[in-house]
């Protein structure tokens, strides 16, 4: 008995399955067979990526209520090392966000990773950046608490930073060669990396759909960030919140 | 090390912004000598600045020492050749209380530790200000004065920047600003430290900095500044900027270069030469004076026989290390490696020393390098002409039989690598250096190898 009353003092995330069971929505695969990434060779410069090594950022996931809360070490080593090291590959599952042991560059011809991140840089599987059609829906101006469900009509975006001779596309950060990703407006810069608390909605490439938003970029040392537009803390250690939505 | 905060019409500390005297703060200010500088400084208050006052004169010692030296800085740069920075006056401005430049002492508390931003431009030239660190308390900095020589120097060539072009690529505005600390003190610790995060990246495009916020790299690009530099003068720098009135980039250091009688082809492989004298490497390739306090620069993998697949980035290098058990020695490729200049250097005790194989592909092939003493070599590859994309190749470098995976195969055939002849055995003379010649791909650094004579290129040719 002591199993059926822990799960019933402690409900789990939402998952794929419980969706599935609880609201029974059509979920149909976006895409199937990856699509080959251009503009490789500008990428692999102007996002440091490599070839010889794999992250070695840590993922965890734990559970609170209904959502999962994944940390990401996405600091690639430091300031100072972060180009040297290789991103971080995460994939979204029922188990919670799984860390994808793969190279920067095997990782543009597979499928088998959702998100990527270093430092504030969040990259999906998808257009410029991976070979996948995972797509992201910034619901700006909306708090991720009061996100229920997906709406009607939404469209996902997928990573769109270079333009057709391969020049990068800059965001509006300000900060030189930042491309504009899709999961872009989940951070400002007024001096720091200040997170705005957009929820966004993630389409994976079978069709379901998480909803999602960056807790944190400095660990616990978000608020200092936050409040007074700089700190001294060491950037790049995620705290995503999310729980399957569809 | 500096961490340039960038921002545009900035307001002045005195006014508001992110980094700013408060109500608690005393402002007082001091002029240099010259007139040239005025200093703007917290007595009591959040920002209160050092107070010590060890000649006793009644001013502070560390705004006095700022305004030292950010005088002595502006000469400097006047005697090179350097337009001044744009005065307020020129803007029909004036603020701070006088018409001279002005520096702000406020406490950055750790975020950054210097900034140059501006009031008003006029085109692309502006006026501006000068924020720094109040006291550098729990910086790195070995002396408060190795912080003042740094930011100094370093920021207040932003300004000299900001009288040709205000906002240049950060690569070229953070390296020529960095280049600039060893013009004022050639024992700068922070340039060579940026110095040596560039050699930590040396197969990175040189126009071609990593995403995000200016990083190390950028600022290392001080080396080739100083390389140019120190081979031409300060007047190709000076040049740089001036070039900067009307282009940009890569455009402007190719009008440097003209400047100077030189190009990237002819200056870029001696760059990647002078890189593998530095630090451990160094004592028989010409290299720079402070070599010595650099690192030898990164490596791409280092083995017996090398078998990789690399992209040579245009204005980039890849440096290897071959672990040759001795004897005869090997080079294929399969791939079309036109651009690319590839070299192989002895290595004695640690110390590198003249090429002993240098060679300018333009097609795939193997080459017989000839037979070598057992030791270590260092391979170095680079592409030194401006290009959109780099040229990748797989190769193989080794013994006879670390090549065969790199051995150009005839479409259609059966891979049979026996099925290609020796050009030498044809009777053709080594091309390899001529190569270069012929496609004017290359000019000083390849001529000694004709006279060396090291190599017989082995050129495979199609069956008809």
């Amino acid at each position: 008995m002591l199993p059926l009353l822990l799960l019933l003092a402690c409900p789990t995330p939402e998952t794929k399955e419980s969706v599935k069971e609880s609201e029974a929505p059509v979920v149909t695969a976006v895409c199937t067979e990856p699509a080959e990434v251009s503009c490789q060779d500008a990428m692999i410069l102007d996002l440091s990526l490599h070839d010889d090594k794999v992250s070695e950022g840590a993922v965890a996931t734990t559970t609170e209520g209904e959502d999962f809360v994944t940390t990401v070490d996405g600091s690639g080593g430091g300031y100072d090392k972060y180009t040297r090291n290789a991103w971080v590959y995460l994939k979204f599952t029922d188990q919670g966000a799984q860390k994808v042991e793969i190279d920067d560059e095997s990782a543009l011809e597979s499928m088998d990773w959702d998100m990527s991140m270093r430092r504030y840089i969040i990259r999906l599987n998808s257009g410029s950046s991976g070979p996948s059609c995972v797509g992201a829906a910034a619901l700006i101006g909306q708090d991720y608490s009061s996100v229920a469900a997906v709406p009607d009509g939404i469209s996902y975006v997928p990573d769109d930073y270079y333009t057709d001779d391969c020049t990068l596309i800059n965001d509006s950060s300000g900060l030189p060669g930042s491309p504009q990703v899709a999961m872009g407006p989940w951070w400002e810069y007024p001096g720091c990396v200040k997170t705005t608390g957009t929820p966004f909605l993630i389409q994976q490439a079978d069709g379901h759909v998480i909803k999602l938003v960056v807790e944190s970029y400095y660990g616990a040392d978000q608020a200092e960030c936050n409040n007074s537009g700089s700190t001294q803390a060491s950037g790049g250690f995620y705290i995503l919140r999310w729980r399957f939505l569809q | 090390m500096i961490v340039l905060l960038s921002l545009a019409m900035a307001q002045r500390p005195d006014q508001g912004g992110i980094y700013s005297f408060d109500s608690t703060d005393q402002l007082e200010s001091l002029d240099g000598s010259m007139g040239m500088v005025r200093v703007t400084y917290s007595v009591a208050g959040t920002n209160q600045t050092l107070l010590e006052d060890e000649d006793s004169n009644g001013l502070p010692d560390f705004p006095e020492q700022v305004a030292f030296h950010a005088e002595a800085v502006l000469a400097m740069y006047a005697d090179m050749g350097f337009r001044s920075p744009i005065s307020e006056a020129d803007m029909g401005i004036e603020l701070g209380g006088s018409p001279a430049f002005d520096f702000y002492l406020v406490d950055f508390a750790g975020t950054a530790d210097g900034q140059f931003a501006t009031d008003r431009c006029n085109g692309q030239v502006c006026s501006g200000f000068m924020i720094m660190e109040n006291d550098f308390k729990s910086y790195g900095y070995a002396t408060k004065e190795e912080g003042i020589k740094t930011l100094t120097s370093h920021e207040l060539f932003h300004a000299v920047q900001a009288a040709y072009r205000n906002g240049q690529e950060s690569w070229m505005s953070e390296g020529t600003a960095t280049w600039s600390e060893y013009q004022y003190d050639n024992g700068n610790r922070d340039f060579f430290s940026l110095c040596t995060a560039y050699l930590a990246d040396p197969g990175r495009s040189l126009n071609k900095p990593p995403a995000g916020s200016v990083s190390s790299w950028s600022y290392g690009t001080a080396l080739f500044w100083t390389f140019l530099s120190e081979r031409h003068g300060a007047d190709v720098i000076v040049a740089l900027q001036e070039a900067e009135d009307t282009l940009d980039g890569l455009d402007a250091v190719e009008a440097a270069l003209t400047s100077v009688g030189s190009s990237w082809e002819e200056d870029w492989p001696l760059f990647v030469r002078w890189n593998l004298g530095a630090g451990s490497n160094g004592g028989v390739l010409e290299s720079y004076p402070f070599a010595s306090r650099l690192i030898a620069p990164a490596e791409v993998d280092h083995a017996p026989a090398l078998v990789d697949s690399n992209r040579f980035y245009p204005l980039a290098a890849s440096y290897y290390t071959l672990e040759h058990p001795g004897g005869m020695l090997f080079f294929a490729t399969p791939d079309d490696p036109t651009g690319i200049q590839l070299s192989l250097f002895p290595v004695d005790n640690g110390v590198v020393g003249e090429p002993v194989w240098e060679l300018v592909p333009t097609e795939a092939g193997r080459w017989t390098i000839g037979d070598l003493a057992a030791g270590d070599y260092k391979f170095v590859g680079t592409y030194p002409q401006r290009a959109d994309e780099s040229v990748k190749i797989d190769f193989c470098l080794g013994a006879e039989a670390d090549i065969t995976g790199c051995l150009p195969v005839d479409p259609g055939d059966s891979g049979d690598s026996g099925d290609t002849e020796d050009s030498g055995k044809e009777g053709q003379a080594p091309t390899c250096g001529c190569a270069a010649q012929s496609n004017g791909a290359s000019t000083g650094v390849f001529l000694g190898l004709l006279s060396l004579g090291l190599t017989v290129r082995d050129s495979r040719r199609r069956r008809r």
